[in-house]
């Protein structure tokens, strides 16, 4: 077993290696046509993807949103308090692109540490799920605590034609939403602004901090950063390939997997398939991904040997539900199958612990 | 010997078809199919109808002064639109009569007094163009509400290009611009809940075709939701999703080609006025061509078509149509044609004078003669032009070939392109170039396109099944084919390829497989003004504008009665002065300067990249 992802002491990066750099390289390659993929809110659970045109061009909007609205300079703090979706990892990517260090906050804090975590950061936006996150982060009594201005990614419910009207018909400045975010940020969506976004890219330099991040969930604040530069350089340790699809089931998001986002959306080549709570077992079985990021137990779960009645009966379900989709009828994967090396060669712990080693198809040993 | 040969194939193949004729001619006709596409049966060839052609004959127009007037009141609020609906606001009978060699319409309103304009100056030609169109296509069913404008609704077929104004924003200042973008004072821009309220429109009757979507403007790159625009008429099924554009974007930010690809746009319908910087120059950007040419550059790169698209005015650029032309034959791998379209006096130039409008008038038949003396004769306007419905024949071939597949087959969820306009509208010659030699010819040269379509006609009409169908397809294409009079190095087998891999799959929706021999689509499409306007025309328009209320014909909406300025005045939102304030100014290339183009760089696409200078302009995949 290998362990990565822990902090390393720092050293110089590369001349101009950034991740701003990786992102527009990664732009312009149009190698991978889905971004992420997650599973729909609602009965039918259908997988939503997001098309990497549109993943390109929400990260110009939040990133226009963000520097001309917000007035975000490199070096400002960009926090998100949220779990993993789509629309925060657009936020992230848009933010880090052009300089700004964000900053993951651990949503199991309490309101007290959250308090004295903001305390610390003094972030000019907060990112966070829903209009109730958004409610009681407005209403945080901690002495000092500023989240800035609040963003939900999830509109309050639509009332009439309220939502509607606001912002495209009103004169509001600022957002609260993230639809406000997209549309405020790139209503004039022109070539000369998405240029202007380009050029913030490149100017960023490799020794710009780019990431915060605090280490455990027990209570402490205290806050570490790495630059542009460092985590460039420490997602080098993954190496996806054209077409990879990465697993990620993360309820909550330490460094490691932090970095393992990063490697899979800047690199151009891979899709990330958002983990759906309570299902992952399930989904891993029928996406057959090449890379898995997972807490251990669900690993042990989807990865371990198994009875063979189990197997069995997971194969059938998972036909049986082909067949009633009507869709593709190409065999799919066990759990098993997939672990023995017929597709997914890496996978990882959310604390960073490898369990399977890379290369497992060819023989490796790491 | 190899001409021998294929002189053989040609006598064999005819011998073959006339052969299959006599024992086809014997059998009764079987019954066409009814596909779920359809409001009924496909139509046999006998059995479409035509609207009134020849001259002299009376048709319904417009009084060029009573429908501004009427116009400008109900944009005030003085009259009801319900009035467009319902009236006969501005209506008046028009003449269409031949003189001294020339073709005029001519009307007289009591109040406003005689108005003429010339309709073509080769009644001949026009002649031929009205002789060759094969007939309308269905009457719609079930479009009470898309099609809901008086006088002015579009009643027959389905269309071919569904024209959607994404905004009325635009980067640059052109004039003329027929619908005074950045000049009216108000913002009218869709949101994508619009968008997808039109797209869904536009499938909710019969006959549901398969049409090109158009998004135009203003400048529809300038949308936020042009590429969420581009995705959305992909999956409600459209299969060509075009722009009508000036190209800036893409010449400015290659990346956006790029993604523009991927969400699913297609081709570029692409302002060119010039080949020269000069020639440009009344749009008012003073490196234009330049900027065009790194579109075309970008856009090709990306894997988009274009075709380019030219305004002509008699006497402003009218010189530049065969330049264009050839520079379309020169860059035949990036291009796929040029479409002209002849001057339309409207929007600001409605208030043009008679002289300058009697000076500056273009129209089919200029064009046919122009093109005709720049290249000695090579495209002959008798028999290279072709009215533009009469690519209608080759959607009704199309349409029986996908019925023989069963009435539940997928691939009839949508019928084939029905391009059946009125033959006044817009004629076209189709030709063949070599990307590679340059050598290029009109098809109608060594292909017998008139007896072809009446073949296809026999073919449709006798319905039969799918292999002696695709027989009769092969006969009478091979008997249709002289090699002797086709270009050089160009065979039977490189045209077989082009029509049924280019042609057929393409009206059928299908994709058009790459190879050095080109088809290049040479179009006069002429939009009526105040002056030419002809309601028989209007109630059969095939690139109809969908918009929040209804889908209406081209001319209609631009010209005619000017639906454009009402729906934008209805659905407006916001005034320019007010989006300035919330949203920021657009930039606007305009007071002749140049579009600042960065020198180019190449990039690699990961490993070892060199380092970009902060300010470098990247261009190219590496």
């Amino acid at each position: 077993m290998t362990s990565f992802g822990e902090p390393a002491p720092s050293q110089p990066a590369s001349e101009g290696q950034t991740i701003s750099q990786l992102h527009l390289r990664a732009e312009r390659s149009t190698a991978r046509k889905v971004v992420t993929k997650h599973r729909a809110d609602g009965a039918d659970g259908r997988w939503v993807e997001m098309p990497s045109w549109r993943f390109y061009r929400q990260v110009v909007r939040v990133g226009l949103y963000l520097r001309e609205r917000l007035h975000i300079e490199p070096g400002d703090r960009v926090a998100l308090l949220s779990p993993l979706r789509t629309e925060r990892l657009v936020a992230d990517w848009a933010a880090v692109v052009q300089g700004a260090v964000v900053a993951t906050l651990d949503t199991r804090l309490p309101p007290e540490t959250l308090g004295h975590a903001l305390t610390q950061l003094a972030p000019k936006v907060t990112f966070v799920p829903g209009p109730a996150e958004r409610a009681s982060l407005l209403q945080l009594s901690h002495p000092g605590a500023q989240a800035g201005p609040v963003i939900a990614f999830d509109s309050p419910p639509a009332d009439g034609g309220a939502a509607k009207a606001a912002p495209s018909e009103g004169k509001r400045a600022n957002a609260d939403t993230w639809a406000e975010v997209l549309d405020l940020g790139g209503t004039l969506d022109t070539a000369e602004r998405a240029l202007k976004f380009r050029a913030w890219a490149r100017s960023v330099r490799p020794d710009a901090l780019a990431l915060a991040y605090t280490e455990g969930s027990n209570g402490t604040t205290e806050w570490r950063f790495l630059t542009q530069g460092e985590v460039l350089r420490r997602i080098d340790d993954f190496a996806p390939r054209p077409g990879d699809v990465a697993y990620v089931a993360a309820p909550h998001l330490p460094l490691s997997t932090l970095l393992a986002l990063r490697a899979f959306v800047g690199d151009g080549r891979t899709t990330v398939v958002i983990g759906t709570p309570g299902r992952e077992v399930e989904e891993i079985a029928e996406l057959r991904p090449n890379l898995l990021i997972a807490p251990s137990d669900i690993i042990e779960r989807a990865v371990a040997p198994r009875r063979l009645r189990d197997s069995a009966q997971d194969l059938a379900r998972t036909w049986l539900k082909r067949i009633r989709s009507l869709g593709p009828m190409r065999p799919r994967s066990t759990p098993q199958n997939a672990a023995d090396g017929e597709c997914l060669r890496d996978v990882m712990t959310l604390d960073g612990t490898r369990v399977v080693p890379r290369n497992r198809t060819t023989g490796d040993a790491p | 010997m190899s001409n021998a040969v294929d002189a053989v194939m040609k006598e064999l193949a005819d011998l073959g078809w006339r052969g299959f004729q006599a024992v086809n001619g014997l059998v009764p006709d079987s019954p066409s199919a009814t596909p779920g596409w359809a409001p009924g049966p496909l139509p046999k060839s006998y059995e479409r109808s035509k609207p009134p052609l020849g001259w002299p004959r009376e048709t319904d127009s417009l009084c060029p002064r009573c429908v501004i007037d009427t116009r400008t009141a109900i944009i005030r609020g003085e009259r009801d639109v319900s009035e467009l609906v319902h009236g006969h606001v501005g209506e008046i009978k028009a003449k269409i009569q031949e003189e001294d060699g020339r073709l005029y319409i001519r009307k007289t309103c009591k109040e406003h007094g005689d108005f003429e304009d010339l309709l073509s100056i080769d009644p001949e030609f026009s002649r031929i163009i009205e002789e060759r169109y094969p007939g309308r296509d269905f009457r719609t069913l079930g479009d009470e509400l898309v099609h809901r404008h008086g006088t002015s609704t579009i009643k027959y077929g389905r269309g071919t290009v569904l024209t959607i104004d994404l905004t009325n924003r635009c980067n640059m200042m052109c004039n003329p611009c027929f619908m005074d973008a950045n000049q009216v004072g108000y913002v009218h821009e869709l949101s994508m809940d619009d968008i997808k309220e039109i797209l869904d429109a536009s499938i909710s009757f019969k006959p549901r075709r398969q049409m090109t979507v158009q998004f135009s403007g203003g400048e529809p790159t300038m949308s936020p939701h042009f590429l969420e625009a581009c995705r959305y008429a992909k999956d409600v099924g459209y299969f060509n999703v075009q722009a009508a554009t000036n190209g800036l974007r893409f010449a400015l930010e290659p990346e956006f080609a790029y993604q523009a690809k991927e969400a699913g746009f297609d081709l570029a319908y692409f302002q060119f006025d010039g080949v020269t910087n000069n020639a440009n120059s009344h749009r008012h950007i003073t490196n234009l061509f330049d900027v065009k040419q790194k579109a075309i550059e970008v856009m090709h790169a990306a894997g988009i078509q274009i075709l380019p698209v030219t305004t002509v005015v008699n006497g402003v650029n009218s010189s530049q149509v065969w330049p264009i032309l050839e520079y379309s034959l020169q860059n035949c791998d990036k291009l796929d044609g040029v479409s002209f379209q002849p001057v339309s006096f409207t929007g600001r130039d409605e208030e043009v004078t008679d002289e300058t409008r009697r000076r500056q008038r273009y129209t089919i038949s200029h064009l046919a003669h122009d093109l005709a003396r720049h290249t000695g004769g090579k495209i002959d306007p008798y028999r290279d032009w072709y009215p533009l419905g009469a690519m209608g024949a080759f959607g009704a071939l199309a349409d029986h070939l996908r019925s023989l597949n069963g009435p539940d087959s997928a691939s009839n969820s949508f019928g084939s392109v029905g391009c059946s306009c009125h033959p006044n509208c817009g004629s076209s010659v189709v030709l063949v170039a070599n990307s590679k030699t340059k050598v290029w010819s009109t098809v109608t040269q060594f292909f017998d396109l008139k007896q072809f379509m009446k073949d296809i006609s026999v073919i449709c009409d006798s319905a039969r099944g799918k292999e002696l169908s695709m027989t009769q397809i092969l006969l009478s294409f091979v008997r249709n084919y002289d090699q002797s009079k086709a270009p050089s190095g160009f065979t039977l087998g490189e045209f077989a390829k082009l029509f049924f891999y280019g042609k057929l799959r393409g009206a059928m929706g299908k994709e058009i497989h790459e190879q050095d021999w080109r088809i290049l689509w040479v179009g006069g499409m002429w939009f009526q003004d105040l002056w030419t306007y002809d309601f028989r025309r209007t109630e059969m328009c095939v690139i109809p504008y969908a918009t929040q209320e209804g889908e209406i014909s081209f001319c209609a909406y631009n010209t005619g009665v000017g639906w454009r300025q009402i729906v934008e005045n209805m659905h407006m939102v916001a005034k320019t002065k007010e989006w300035f304030e919330t949203r920021g100014r657009h930039q606007i290339y305009a007071g002749n300067k140049p579009v600042p183009l960065e020198p180019r760089r190449k990039l690699p696409v990961l490993d070892a990249a060199p380092v970009v200078p902060p300010g470098a302009y990247i261009t190219e995949t590496g």
